[in-house]
């Protein structure tokens, strides 16, 4: 115990291993904090409109939950014919106004968590393709916890930094030799690797509870006991696991995996015994097979890279579509059996691993009494780890404070001395301005030359500048030959009528099928309007993207969205300050963007609206459709 | 305790670094002598269980020490050549860690380190960082390391190197302090060191041991082999081409000689007593470098 | 000059470098094969009706400059084809004598692959450059009438590059496009190179040979100028060994030399290449640009070396800067956001997002491309940190800077 003791103060202060422990617990921690998104943000947006649907949809698919998914589906888009039949009637003057409110009171109680239901109805056709291991609940929790397939490179270097100055700085110092003399050098080593293993295993199993409270203080974990696969990334997993067990087994596998990584790095350390050498066998064996390897093939090694992935052990077979339309597996289901081998392989390699370097660094006389037993184990893991070294590689400002007009249906934008049009035929932007010839808002001759996917999609205006967004999508080659992974960015240039100038002033890719230096990442669903945009303004704090039907505020500094109680259907108009839109009972509504509160425009009930120079006209349905100007 | 090597070899890629090694080593402090690669520290390292040996046996007390495994060790304190130990370390510290790695109790250590630094003259050294200790103390905790389970063995390894003369001759004292009851192994090439300590030298050549007995058995078998001679530059250059110079003294125009040969290396030489270096000088090297 | 051999001795000739050196090259031949093996559909053996055996067939026919008589020749071929399978009716059967490869859809599929697909680029690019320099020249007129300089200026540089460009011939593009797009061996240069650099300042300083070299003459500021030089060699022969084997490998595992001639942009994924130059001597500037790069960073691994007292705490510090750097510019690679890119060394190191886009940073108004820019940019930081590494490092007391001569 006192050499433990002793061992443990040496690695852990003289070291610095708990200063590099700590810091690699932080790195890790503020990382997580800072880049985590929900996966599936309309959830979180309408958590307790989907809390409501819970209520009654909670657990496995039955088929009275099935009935009221169908009848509640029903009952909206009847709720919203009555609604807009009851309006119609109601301004045509066919019924009265109590008649109308109370329709519309029925219609409203039906449409109230319509958005929350929106997201369960998703959920239910996901639920239904496999309704025996998919349940009903909040997945972005669980989906937080365990989607991430992300080596943590704090983890990662702390365990390079501490395996490789257990036994190295011993050498450095020459006290191997003397450790070796005494009757308990022995011991000493076997703190070493205890030390060394138990903290990267702390370490990883901190991170793991860490992670826990994180996600559960942020979307809530319920339901542990259900399936793995209602969460949709596991959809195709043939696990017979609950979602807490699949943490948990997660977890120890990450825990393995650092363990693994840490015996084979001391065990080439005690080879080796330099510091730097043995850091940088660790980084490539993790890196190399991370960088170079099919994912199929990486959870099919007895590598310690699949452990510190460990999700890719539970997910399920994924597919892709190639250029004929066949189905080709991307990522075949690791079997039971395939991970027993994997996993029976890795023990045998990790126990080797730390018997050998204990007997490296064991006295030859203590030794000599148990020689013919263990001859072969050097050679053997020597080989293995040949085997597991060769195995890898066989595989104006953004600011727009100023007064603007923008109407998200208009085909013509006008600003100071300029004016885009939007060309139907060619289906672009064309600017004209004051003396000056027309051009493409995006006049770069290669805009499109060489590829079909790049495409203007919106355009604002605000005094001289133009705004447009583009869309463009590329293969995105990072491992040889594999051109499935294409990515789609989306950008906001700021074009300077007078000057010409352009600058990008937004940038964001909003597919989740997209790699870095071979390795996969998700960005989650959070970008996934972009692609629907169909127009967009901005001002100094946010920019606001016109969907189909909902308008995505993005703000500028933190990037976090925010989907706006607003219908999007219609025209949506701004002023620089006030976003004009007709709510659902055909009223005048102004969103204030810097109080962000809705108020309504006077008492206008109108059918459609424009903000020109002179004001807001719109089509008054109070007064038999007549064109009115309302200044705001 | 009775050490004894019997044929012992160790080969390091084809070559012998030690051959068919025997020799029995008693109570006392035995000084093991060669040049440079001679095998001295394939040796200890071979007793001190670093490394293992190709073929032969060591024996403690006429039992295998391959049978007694770490019991052995118990009764061993080693000392490294050139020991760095944990800069960080304080020397308290260091000695209550290897007490630990010793076997020894946390009261037994610490009294036992105490009496050892007070023995080395470093009791005041105790909240010391090692980093901050000079050579000569360094090499001091070393030793007091090494004695601290009382081991009936100890084995220094270039214990002297790098310290000056009153740290040297300092530690002989010590070291003869510690010789009653224990069998001492101090391997070195500084032969003053081991003239006034040992009582018996162990040489070494090339991996085999040449002759073992005391000091005075040793320059015996030389005597009448070394002589002096009083010359000049030139013929003092011609001498130091043929034979081997023990000593060369210039006392004003002229050079005193001290030569290690068989016969009379000149006209005028004259034989005198022999002496350590001489022997080793003798046994152990080919000859001397030419006179620049 | 003999202090800078004995520094890239001690920095090259370690056993563990030389080791690491061999086992990454096979690792990295192994990788090149595996991927013609995966991905290559003329990896299919050299049996009579294996798609390779047809493919270089047919390729002689049509390799060489482009004719009417050989895209008539080829769509007489393929256009029945086409139709026969479009409906999915043909007959399935996989030993048809009346194929090529045996099975219809096979040949269609071998046809459009390696010879419809690649050849109507071919043919269609110049008009598409062509098109892409008359709207550019559109542009500096524009641009002159408001006068918009730093745009006429960009509008031209994109007319020089793109007017006259074509690919009048038509070759086998499948390894050179492969090549250009493999960049595996990167990873490889950067842990060979961080081992090999990242611990020179360190290493000497846990040896106490720092101390020991600042009493000699030549101890202080030459040996770390000769330091710097001989990194500086040991970073460019890896590069320069590893592009090497890059196109050893490829060459070797495709078999062929076909592709290294044509125009660059005769690839798709470098249709906007910036250079107007062959595959072979875009292969040359690569290397080049990585060889910049590498130093670059090579450069700031030493200034943390010297930084360090101990080789791990070097590595790991090295290794975490290294991840950052890959890491930032891995995520800008394909952004607009060309100063990100260009401030980034590693983007000169991974080359193929600057090499791949025709992009320009406003310098002083004057359009400078991406490439050259960052090129510019490593160079200006490589030396600012060797600057910095020389001003730094400590001195003998007695001749804190090197006496003038």
């Amino acid at each position: 115990m006192r050499v433990l003791a002793y061992e443990w103060k040496k690695l852990m202060i003289g070291q610095r291993g708990l200063v590099c422990l700590l810091a690699a617990l932080v790195a890790s921690v503020c990382w997580l904090a800072a880049t985590d998104r929900p996966q599936n943000v309309a959830m979180e947006e309408n958590q307790v409109d989907y809390a409501w649907c819970m209520e009654t949809l909670g657990g496995p698919l039955t088929s009275q939950k099935e009935a009221w998914l169908h009848e509640r589906s029903e009952a909206i888009t009847e709720a919203k014919v009555d609604r807009a039949k009851a309006q119609e009637d109601y301004y045509d003057g066919l019924i009265s106004a109590e008649d109308y409110k109370g329709a519309t009171a029925r219609a409203d109680e039906t449409l109230a968590h319509e958005r929350g239901f929106d997201v369960a109805y998703q959920q239910y056709l996901y639920i239904s393709e496999n309704p025996s291991n998919r349940y009903f609940l909040a997945t972005n929790g669980w989906a937080g916890l365990l989607s991430a397939q992300t080596l943590d490179f704090p983890v990662l270097l702390a365990i390079l930094y501490l395996a490789a100055i257990a036994f190295c700085s011993e050498c450095a110092c020459q006290m191997d030799t003397l450790l070796r003399t005494t009757p308990r050098g022995r011991t000493s080593a076997r703190s070493k690797e205890l030390i060394v293993v138990g903290s990267v295993v702390v370490l990883c199993a901190t991170l793991s509870l860490i992670q826990l409270a994180f996600f559960s203080a942020k979307y809530g974990l319920p339901h542990g006991d259900y399936p793995l696969q209602s969460v949709s990334q596991f959809g195709a997993s043939t696990k017979s696991l609950s979602l807490a067990e699949a943490f948990i087994v997660a977890a120890s596998l990450r825990c393995f995996g650092a363990a693994m990584l840490a015996s084979l790095l001391l065990f080439v350390s005690v080879l080796v015994k330099k510091h730097a050498l043995t850091a940088l066998i660790g980084a490539a064996i993790t890196l190399i097979p991370l960088m170079g390897m099919p994912e199929q093939f990486v959870f099919r090694l007895p590598l310690p890279l699949a452990f510190l992935l460990a999700t890719g052990f539970l997910e399920g077979s994924r597919f892709a579509q190639d250029d004929g339309g066949q189905s080709i597996a991307v990522f075949v289901e690791v079997s039971p059996w395939e991970f027993a081998v994997v996993a029976g392989i890795s023990v045998a390699i990790v126990v080797l691993a730390l018997h050998g370097s204990v007997r490296r660094s064991t006295n030859c006389w203590i030794l000599a009494r148990r020689r013919r037993r263990g001859r072969r184990v050097k050679s053997a893991v020597a080989l293995l780890l040949a085997v597991a070294l060769l195995l890898p590689v066989a595989g104006c400002s953004s600011g727009a404070a100023e007064a603007v007009i923008y109407n998200s249906d208009a085909q013509i934008l006008e600003g100071d001395g300029v004016v885009v049009t939007f060309d139907e035929e060619t289906r672009t932007y064309v600017m004209e301005r004051d003396g000056a010839a027309a051009m493409d808002v995006e006049a770069s001759p290669l805009f499109g030359a060489f590829s079909d996917e790049e495409l203007v999609k919106g355009v604002y205006v605000a005094g001289s500048c133009v705004y447009y967004l583009t869309s463009r999508t590329q293969q995105h080659v990072d491992r040889v030959g594999n051109y499935n992974s294409t990515f789609t960015q989306f950008s906001i240039v700021r074009l300077d009528a007078d000057t010409l100038e352009r600058q990008v002033i937004f940038e964001q890719i909003a597919d989740s099928d997209r790699s870095l230096l071979g390795i996969d990442y998700t960005v989650g669903d959070t970008w996934a309007f972009l692609p629907d945009c169909r127009g967009f303004f901005l001002n100094d704090r946010s920019i606001f993207f016109v969907t189909d039907d909902e308008i995505v505020e993005v703000n500028w500094v933190t990037r976090s969205t925010q989907t706006l109680a607003i219908p999007a259907s219609g025209n949506i108009a701004f002023d620089g300050s006030a976003i004009y839109f007709i709510d659902d009972d055909s009223r005048l509504q102004a969103y204030d963007t810097q109080t962000q509160k809705i108020a309504p425009v006077g008492d206008v009930v109108a059918r459609s609206l424009r903000l020109t120079e002179d004001g807001l006209r719109y089509v008054n349905r109070l007064d038999g459709d007549t064109v009115c100007i309302r200044v705001p | 305790m009775e050490i004894r090597f019997d044929d012992v070899s160790k080969c390091f890629k084809g070559e012998y670094a030690l051959r068919d090694f025997s020799a029995t080593l008693g109570e006392g402090i035995f000084g093991l002598l060669g040049e440079n690669g001679a095998g001295k520290t394939t040796l200890i390292s071979i007793l001190v269980g670093i490394l293992r040996a190709d073929g032969g046996t060591v024996r403690a007390n006429g039992r295998d020490v391959a049978a007694q495994g770490s019991k052995f060790l118990s009764d061993l304190g080693y000392m490294p050549q050139y020991p760095i130990f944990y800069r960080d370390f304080t020397v308290g510290d260091f000695l209550l860690y290897m007490g630990a790695l010793k076997n020894l109790s946390a009261d037994r250590a610490k009294s036992r380190a105490t009496e050892l630094l007070a023995t080395v003259n470093l009791a005041d050294a105790w909240n010391k960082k090692i980093g901050a200790l000079s050579g000569g103390m360094r090499q001091r905790l070393g030793i007091a390391q090494a004695m601290l389970s009382d081991p009936k063995v100890l084995v220094l390894d270039e214990p002297t190197a790098g310290l000056d003369p009153g740290e040297r001759i300092r530690f002989r004292n010590l070291i003869s302090r510690f010789a009653p009851g224990r069998t001492i192994l101090l391997a070195t090439h500084i032969v003053s060191d081991v003239e006034c300590v040992a009582t018996e030298i162990l040489l070494l050549r090339h991996g085999k041991l040449l002759m073992q007995g005391s000091p005075g058995a040793l320059e015996q078998s030389i005597v009448g082999k070394v002589w002096e001679a009083t010359v000049d530059l030139e013929e003092s250059c011609q001498l130091a081409e043929r034979f081997r110079i023990g000593n060369m003294k210039q006392e004003g125009s002229l050079f005193s000689l001290r030569i290690v040969n068989d016969d009379c290396p000149c006209e005028g030489a004259w034989p005198v007593r022999p002496n350590l270096e001489d022997v080793f000088l003798y046994f152990c090297q080919d000859g001397d470098m030419s006179c620049d | 000059m003999r202090l800078i051999r004995y520094e890239f001795v001690k920095l090259f000739c370690r056993r563990s470098v030389l080791v690491l050196f061999a086992l990454f090259s096979v690792v990295n031949l192994v990788k090149i094969y595996s991927e013609w093996d995966a991905y290559s559909f003329l990896a299919d053996g050299s049996g009579e009706r294996s798609w390779r055996t047809v493919h270089w067939n047919l390729y002689d026919q049509y390799r060489g400059p482009i004719t009417p008589e050989k895209v008539q020749q080829l769509l007489a071929m393929w256009q029945p084809l086409a139709q026969a399978t479009a409906d999915m009716t043909a007959n399935t059967a996989t030993d048809d004598a009346n194929s090529l490869t045996g099975n219809l859809y096979s040949d269609r599929n071998l046809l459009e692959k390696y010879f419809v697909d690649p050849m109507q680029y071919c043919y269609e690019y110049g008009e598409r450059a062509a098109s892409v320099a008359e709207k550019a020249r559109q542009n500096a007129e524009v641009a002159a009438q408001v006068s918009a300089l730093y745009q006429q200026r960009e509008s031209a540089a994109i007319y020089r590059i793109y007017a006259g460009r074509t690919v009048p011939e038509f070759a086998y593009a499948e390894m050179a496009n492969y090549y250009l797009n493999y960049d595996f061996s990167l990873i490889l240069v950067l842990l060979l190179g961080l081992y090999g650099v990242a611990g020179t300042f360190a290493t000497e300083r846990e040896t106490q040979m720092d101390r020991l070299l600042l009493t000699n003459p030549n101890g202080g500021s030459r040996t770390v100028l000769a330091k710097l030089v001989a990194a500086s060699g040991f970073l460019l022969l890896v590069i320069v060994w590893f592009s090497l084997l890059d196109l050893a490998g490829f060459v070797a595992a495709f078999g062929t030399f076909e592709g290294l001639g044509q125009p660059v942009y005769a690839i798709p994924s470098f249709a906007e290449a910036p250079v107007n130059l062959s595959v072979f001597q875009f292969a040359i500037l690569v290397s080049a640009l990585r060889s910049a790069g590498l130093w670059a960073v090579g450069m700031l691994w030493l200034a943390v070396s010297l930084q360090c007292r101990n080789a791990l705490v070097s590595l790991v510090v090295n290794f975490a800067l290294t991840a950052a750097l890959v890491v930032g510019g891995a995520s800008v690679a394909y952004s607009y956001l060309v100063w990100a890119k260009v401030l980034d060394p590693y983007s000169l190191l991974a080359v193929r997002p600057l090499l791949s886009q025709t992009e320009f940073l406003d310098i002083g108004g004057f359009p400078v491309l991406s490439w050259q820019a960052a090129l510019a940019f490593s160079l200006v930081i490589g030396l600012i940190a060797a600057a910095a590494i020389y001003a730094f490092s400590p001195r003998n007391a007695l001749c804190p800077m090197r006496r003038r001569r």
